[in-house]
């Protein structure tokens, strides 16, 4: 003990003498990651001094110290280290992560420090989203990235939400961000197959400094997703993590009836059950209404508590040049509407390596991912007998599910009869209110299966020619595999109702397979060096080559043997007989495609020390969309900043970080018809097509009048950002503005009618989105022992359409209008005025504000500036507390200025279908002559077909959401000394827990204009155990 | 150094080798227009297109549900509330931008192929006995005649007034339009300039080729030229299209309601209708024997094979045609009075699962057909509308004796005897309602409906007829005759395109 203590010291004392007799040289070297791969953009300076450089492209440095001098090595995500600098002029290190990473900035084709990066960009780490029990990983996102919403309309396990990035940029063509994952670009963003737990960070790409240098996809903005990796030289890790949750129904407040309610209803209206249920069909007494036992919440029979699990286990490990990444996972979540699931299965495996000498660096990764997903049919129609939702919304109380016994041919006597057990035909014969009954038989008959295997590989390779000069190279490749298996029993209440005379066999089943294989690759030469130790040039010229193929396949049987039939497996199939050619006919279709796009580019980043930084990207760009003229389309930009916080005058400010970022920019959007790579191939010509003409025979028809002056969408944004850190960095946070113009933008152009269509697709018209977007985060207690931070970020977007190339500069879509001078699709309606006391009907506002009974859908509607796009204002706020290894997190989400239509109240209301559907106990308050004001109108109301285009189930839908709160323990590493565990950590989450909205239905967010008999996102709660040795 | 060349040959690869098939690609199956039509049989394909375009079903349903054929049904789900029901009706209607546009499409896809037909020669080659000429101007001259038709619906739903032929018309279109055209309405009467033109030159051509009765006959356009004759109000010229057809030695005797021998009938059984019944048989499209078939024109439907349903599902009905089929709309109570209980078209129209109660009543004109329900051939040209439409010539020449004949014919013909025959009228205004009437009856659910009330209302003092019960849901029983709503509104995605388009009287652009 004594001799270590003496060692030590001496060493101490050395430093000290040496630094007296310091004498300034040049030190180079790399600094390279735990991975080995070189950190370009490190931070290397002389502690105590303002002396300081950044390392270049291959993490190479050159600096002027001297002996005994300390060498301070940091970069962002990493721990720093110090190094003084002994007697050789080369010092190399490796730096670990350590720090957290939010630090680090990635742009894509390059990282650059927070301190040097031109862009806006905002990045979420692993911590963010591991553990979370969404199916889909970019649902964790939602209100944490100022700017970006993120809505989903549906509770399907995996279902895909709408992304949208600073407004919408586009009208029909794909405007979504483009996602990157480890390089490979992805042509959708159905992520139901990938496993969040294998993400380290994720990075959003904002202004056109950063998404310029994307060209052809860029225009929505970028998300780069990075996996996992390992680290040169470490020991195996192994991790589990398990959770265990449970999705439950958010609530709504519709207030549906109870038996009796709707039977007096009924009896009242004169009309269902309740009036004709009673002795010898005459209407219910109050005795027999009393009585009646059955009272049946529908929403309990088609919904559930879903039970899901969720395990990883990944394992890391290094050797000098080889180190590597593997997980395993296994994801079941049930969904809250029975009879819909996701089950699938995760592998991975990441490997980085090098040469000896650290000039070839490579990564691979590869992942295969399995799912299985059961969803329900005909969601958000009116389809009785296939969507569940519509029973549980509007299902009448006074049936019984214990009614079904099993068998559809039964159900579809008793519907036809209007004869069954228990006074099932209580309504009529052939009237839709057993469709409760019919749906219960839908779940047991039919199922929509989807099996999708995925698989995404990729190489990424670097060679060092010569100092300076650097190729690189990667290639990915993403494979989906889609089978799809869609079936309805021959116990089918809507088979055996549709049965045809002679039709012996009924059901059918469909077989399908959609094939997709994009490949990509990416070629590039970099050069860095850094001229007088100032002046530091990284410049780089790329190439891209993109293919993608898509081919499909699907066959249907009509007519199966319930004997023998089992889903799937081919059995059971009726034989086609030339005597009942109607009846057994299979089905088949099938389709082939090919999409391609080829770029070449170049970008250049100058830095003046760290003070000033420019940089300029031009792409040229080719899409197989375009005819030859208008093939290739260039674009580019500029960004630069001031690192104020280096100027002299800064120096004793609370100010530790401050800078100013600017870009100017433009992107093209070649996916002009939605999000896919494969629509609009063709577009350009005018083609004829073969198929099922008159009495079937075959035909030539046009099937495309061809536009052969399409082109590029174009986006031009403007952004001015600050970003800052204050008071030891215990404030930070950033500030962007921007505007975006989208320029000929791809439009549904009205043309004459008698071209046999009204529009074509063709380039025309202007669209700007306009906001401010902050990101704020504050410390409030930061000792050893207690963290508190508080957290915040918010964005405002101002949508508007410049041009529009219509007579009259609109665009009527009969409830919503595009108008120029207006936000996308803003609601176009007749103002209602509310109820008429004098005789219950309904009443409007005409334009000038008069009031009617019969207002003109052609005169009276009035712009109402209200969307259901995307809201005005959104972001999320919240607080994060550790305190000795006790955490709490929460995190708030909002979205203002956001409008739809709640087609599901207007149904609850509606006393058209008394007799049929449950109603709402609003309508127990409707106008008679002893309740002359009300809100709703009289039972007998005759003019309600003038509200169909008016804002009376226009509702403000904006809300206020906890949409995240995890509690949990990490256990002090001292206890786990004697374990063989090196980590453990409980955790309890929660999602979507309260919500606070003026929106009466289930859900308040939703990504569509109206609701109607959709599948509403659960809440969700989970258990998690995190365990590490 | 080894890595350095793998990786310096997938970067000249791809910069070099990969551009071109990334960016020219042409997809599986693409068949550009000049390749299109080359041979005569090539154009026999373009043909079966632009018969499969025949609009059928829109106007249709828009006809029986704005006007007095039907009422709210059992299984009434919202449909038809918020529109036609209430007549309300505006440029953003869909049934006026459906009807519009389809028959632009048959237009279209007619000029296609005329404009297709120039680059064919057609085969002649006597040594081995191949003459396509027939063929050839066979294929143009129905082309013709289904762009005259086309034409004439547009005129028929959209003109203010057919018999001005000064007044607003439609766009009349001969030509393969381009996209950037935006074309004015023509005058009533240059599009009957340009049907006419096509019937002349079609109505020769046509007997070398066509026979059957699901393409367009010579025949065809002649009784097409008498009810152009009708519409337009030049009575005088009716009779010596219609008279020709009507001779008893040519093919289109009425259908009668009974086969052969027989005289009762169970109404109640669809099998025994179609057993015993010709008039039943005709509309379900079941062959009838003899020459009892009146059908000059109708355009056949069909659904791929493993359909369960046909054109008309959710038309009136969700399932089919019986009455517990789920009927969105029945047949009016105003309608169903006015059927006798002998006359076969009550069993036509009502679905015979109604008999006898009729308490429920579904639309049942298209209730089936080659076994697939609510299937039905769409009937565009009858002989019995021949003799309703010799009656309006009679009626205008004051001939009211006349007007009875030509109506008791067909209520002869659907009655299997003389109980259902009219009296003589005693006036003009008798005669025009007696016409309108039987007009009524025999083409209820095939479209005329709505032109007819606006064609002969005012002469015969009647318009809508909707029973107050029927309707007490929105309390709308009537729409005055001059109301505007009888002409359909050009509708708004025409007017978007075409700032030089007029629309008509009391609509807003």
């Amino acid at each position: 003990m004594k001799s270590k203590f003496t060692w030590i010291f001496t060493l101490l004392l050395a430093f000290f003498i040496q630094f007296s007799f310091a004498q300034d040289r040049t030190i180079s070297g790399i600094v390279t990651d735990s991975q080995g791969l070189p950190v370009p953009g490190a931070n290397v300076t002389v502690e105590g001094t303002k002396q300081g450089v950044q390392t270049d492209f291959d993490g190479k440095y050159a600096i002027s110290a001297a002996k005994g001098q300390k060498l301070v090595f940091s970069y962002v995500g990493m721990a720093t280290q110090t190094i003084a600098v002994g007697a050789s002029n080369t010092i190399s290190v490796q730096l670990v992560d350590g720090i957290a990473i939010e630090e680090l900035v990635l742009e894509g084709y390059r990282s650059t420090t927070r301190a040097t990066s031109n862009i806006a960009v905002t990045t979420i780490t692993s911590k963010t989203i591991e553990g979370r029990p969404n199916a889909n990983f970019i649902q964790t996102l939602q209100g944490q990235v100022p700017g970006l919403n993120i809505s989903t309309g549906s509770g399907q396990p995996g279902a895909s939400s709408t992304v949208i990035l600073r407004g919408l940029g586009s009208v029909n063509g794909n405007v979504e961000p483009l996602y990157v994952i480890d390089g490979v670009p992805l042509n959708s963003d159905n992520f139901k197959s990938i496993n969040q737990n294998d993400i380290e960070s994720l990075s959003v790409l904002k202004d056109a400094g950063a998404t310029s240098i994307y060209g052809n996809r860029g225009a929505n903005g970028v998300i780069i997703v990075k996996t996992k990796r390992g680290s040169f030289e470490a020991p195996l890790n192994i991790k589990y993590l398990g959770t265990t949750s449970f999705t439950t129904m958010q609530n709504n407040k519709y207030n549906t009836m109870n038996s009796h309610q709707l039977l007096t209803l009924e009896r009242t209206f004169r009309k269902g059950y309740g009036y004709t249920g009673g002795t010898d069909g005459t209407p219910m007494t109050d005795e027999q209404i009393a009585a009646y036992g059955v009272d049946t919440n529908w929403r309990n029979v088609f919904f559930r508590t879903g039970v899901g699990q969720n395990h990883v286990l990944s394992l890391t490990s290094g050797s000098k040049n080889l180190s590597s990444f593997t997980s395993l996972g296994y994801f079941n979540q049930e969904g809250i509407l029975k009879g819909t699931d996701l089950k699938r299965f995760n592998f991975r495996n990441n490997l980085t390596g090098k040469s000896n000498d650290g000039r070839f660096n490579y990564g691979t990764t590869l992942t295969i991912n399995y799912s299985q997903n059961h969803q329900a049919a005909s969601l958000g129609t009116g389809s009785i007998n296939y969507n569940p939702v519509s029973a549980a919304n509007n299902g009448a109380p006074y049936i019984d599910p214990k009614w079904y016994n099993g068998s559809g041919a039964d159900l579809v006597n008793w519907y036809s009869n209007g004869v069954g057990p228990q006074g099932v035909g209580y309504n009529a014969k052939g009237t839709l209110g057993l469709s409760p009954l019919v749906l219960l038989n839908r779940m047991q008959t039919g199922a929509i299966e989807t099996n999708e295997l995925k698989m995404i590989a990729n190489l990424q390779a670097s060679y060092k020619i010569v100092d300076n000069l650097t190729l690189g190279t990667t290639v990915g490749a993403d494979y989906t595999d889609n089978v799809g298996l869609d079936y309805e029993s021959p116990n089918s209440w809507t088979r055996i109702l549709f049965k045809r005379d002679g039709e012996d066999f009924v059901g059918s089943e469909t077989n399908s397979y959609v094939r997709q294989f994009n490949f990509n690759m990416n070629t590039s030469l970099n050069y860095t060096k850094t001229f007088a130790e100032k002046h530091t040039i990284d410049a780089s010229i790329f190439t891209e080559y993109y293919k993608a193929h898509q081919s499909s396949f699907s066959a249907t049987q009509n007519g199966l043997d319930p004997k023998t039939w089992s889903p799937g497996a081919g059995t059971g199939y009726i034989p086609f007989n030339p005597d009942t050619p109607r009846f057994y006919a299979p089905e088949i279709g099938a389709s082939k495609g090919s999409a391609g796009l080829f770029s070449y580019f170049g970008s250049v980043d100058y830095d003046y020390m760290q003070r000033f930084g420019l940089s300029g990207t031009v792409r040229r760009d080719a899409s197989y969309r375009f005819s030859d003229s208008n093939k290739w389309g260039t674009f580019w930009s500029v960004s630069g900043r001031w690192n104020i916080d280096k100027e002299s005058f800064m120096q004793n400010t609370a100010f530790n970080m401050l800078k100013l970022r600017a870009s100017y920019g433009t992107t093209g959007n070649q996916n002009i018809l939605g999000q896919s790579i494969f629509s609009a191939p063709n577009y350009t010509r005018s083609l004829f097509s073969s198929g099922a003409g008159y009495q079937n025979l075959n035909s030539y028809a046009i099937s495309q009048i061809g536009n052969p002056n399409l082109k590029w969408e174009t986006i031009e944004q403007a952004n001015i950002g600050v970003d800052f850190e204050v008071w030891k960095s215990r404030l930070r946070g950033n500030v962007d503005v921007y505007q975006k113009t989208t320029k000929d933008l791809y439009l549904s152009t009205p043309i004459s009618g008698i071209n046999g269509t009204y529009t074509l697709d063709a380039n025309n018209g202007d669209l700007r989105n306009k906001g401010v977007e902050a990101l704020l985060s504050y410390d409030v207690i930061r000792t050893n022992d207690f963290l508190l931070t508080l957290t915040f970020n918010g964005s405002y977007n101002k949508n508007e359409i410049l041009d529009l190339p219509n007579e009259g500069g609109f665009v009527d879509n009969g409830l919503t209008i595009d108008a120029e001078g207006g936000p996308l699709n803003q609601f176009y309606l007749i103002k209602y005025a509310g109820v008429n006391p004098t005789n219950g009907q309904l009443l409007f506002y005409t334009k000038d504000g008069q009031l009617t009974e019969n207002p003109n859908p052609e005169t009276d509607r009035r712009f109402t500036n209200k969307t259901s796009l995307t809201p005005k204002y959104q972001g999320g706020f919240g607080f994060e507390a550790n305190y000795k290894g006790f955490f709490l997190t929460t995190q708030f989400n909002y979205v203002a200025g956001i409008y739809r239509f709640d087609y599901d109240l207007l149904g609850l209301q509606d006393p058209s279908s008394i007799g049929v559907f449950n109603k709402s106990t609003d309508i127990l308050n409707a106008w008679t002559v002893d309740n002359r004001n009300t809100d709703i109108p009289s039972l007998n109301v005759t003019n309600s077909g003038s509200a169909t285009s008016s804002d009376r189930y226009l509702r403000d839908a904006s809300y206020l959401r906890l949409r995240y709160a995890s509690v949990g323990y990490s256990f002090n590493k001292d206890l786990l000394a004697k374990t063989p565990f090196t980590a453990i950590r409980t955790f309890v989450n929660a999602e979507n827990l309260v919500t606070w909205s003026k929106w009466r239905g289930w859900d308040a967010e939703s990504n569509r204009g109206a609701d109607q008999y959709q599948y509403p996102t659960p809440k969700i709660i989970s258990v998690g155990l995190e365990l590490q040795f | 150094m080894k890595n350095f060349r793998i990786l310096f040959f997938v970067a000249v690869a791809s910069i070099f080798a990969a551009c071109d098939d990334a960016i020219d690609i042409k997809q599986p199956g693409e068949l550009l227009p000049e390749d299109t039509f080359e041979t005569v049989d090539d154009l026999t394909l373009g043909l079966n297109a632009v018969y499969g375009a025949i609009p059928g079903e829109n106007h249709i349903l828009f006809t029986s549900i704005f006007t007095d054929e039907v009422k709210l049904g059992r299984a009434n789900g919202g449909q038809g509330r918020d529109g036609s029901l209430a007549f309300l009706l505006n440029n953003n209607s869909g049934d006026a931008a459906s009807i519009w546009l389809s028959n632009y499409l048959l237009i279209n896809y007619a000029n296609r192929l005329i404009k297709g037909a120039e680059n064919v020669t057609p085969i002649v080659d006597e040594a081995s006995n191949i003459d396509e000429t027939d063929d050839y101007n066979g294929i143009v001259a129905e082309a013709r005649v289904l762009r005259a038709y086309g034409h004439l619906q547009l005129l028929t739903f959209f003109a203010p007034d057919m018999k001005d032929d000064n007044g607003l018309g439609v766009i009349a279109v001969d030509f393969i339009p381009t996209t950037a055209q935006k074309l004015p309405r023509n005058t009533v009467g240059e599009v009957f300039a340009l049907i006419n033109s096509d019937l002349d030159a079609a109505v020769d051509a046509l007997p070398k080729r066509v026979t059957a009765r699901d393409h367009v006959s010579a025949d065809f356009v002649n009784a097409l030229r008498a009810r152009i004759a009708a519409y337009r109000g030049r009575y005088t010229e009716v009779e010596a299209y219609t008279d020709p057809l009507l001779v008893a030695s040519a093919q289109y005797v009425l259908t009668k309601k009974f086969s052969g021998s027989n005289t009762s009938i169970d109404y109640s059984k669809t099998a025994d209708l179609l057993l015993k019944s010709d008039y039943f048989k005709l509309f379900r499209d079941v062959a009838v024997a003899g020459n009892s078939n009146e059908v000059i024109f109708k355009a056949v439907k069909t659904v791929p094979a493993s359909n369960p349903t046909g054109n008309f599902y959710q038309a009136w009905s969700s399932v089919n045609s019986t009455i517990t089929g789920s009927p969105f709309y029945e047949v009016s109570t105003a309608l169903y009075n006015k059927l006798g209980s002998a006359d076969i078209r009550r069993s036509v129209i009502i679905d015979p699962s109604a008999y006898p109660a009729y308490t429920v009543r579904p639309v049942a004109k298209y209730a089936e057909s080659k076994t697939v329900p609510l299937l039905g051939d769409i009937k565009i040209m009858r002989s019995s509308e021949l003799y309703l439409l010799k009656a309006e010539a009679r009626a205008s020449a004051s001939d009211f004796q006349g007007v009875a004949d030509q109506v008791n014919k067909v209520r002869a013909a659907r009655y299997g005897n003389t109980t259902g025959n009219i009296a003589v009228p005693a006036n003009a205004q008798e005669a025009w309602a007696a016409i309108l009437n039987e007009r009524r009856l025999e083409l209820a659910f095939e479209g005329h409906r709505y032109i007819d009330i606006k064609r002969l209302g005012t002469l015969a003092g009647q318009g809508i007829d909707r029973t107050e019960a029927d309707f007490a849901f929105n309390g709308a029983y009537t729409l005055d005759l001059n109301d505007h709503r009888w002409t359909l509104p050009v509708p708004r995605a025409e007017a978007s395109a075409n700032p030089s388009i007029q629309q008509n009287p009391g609509y807003g652009l």
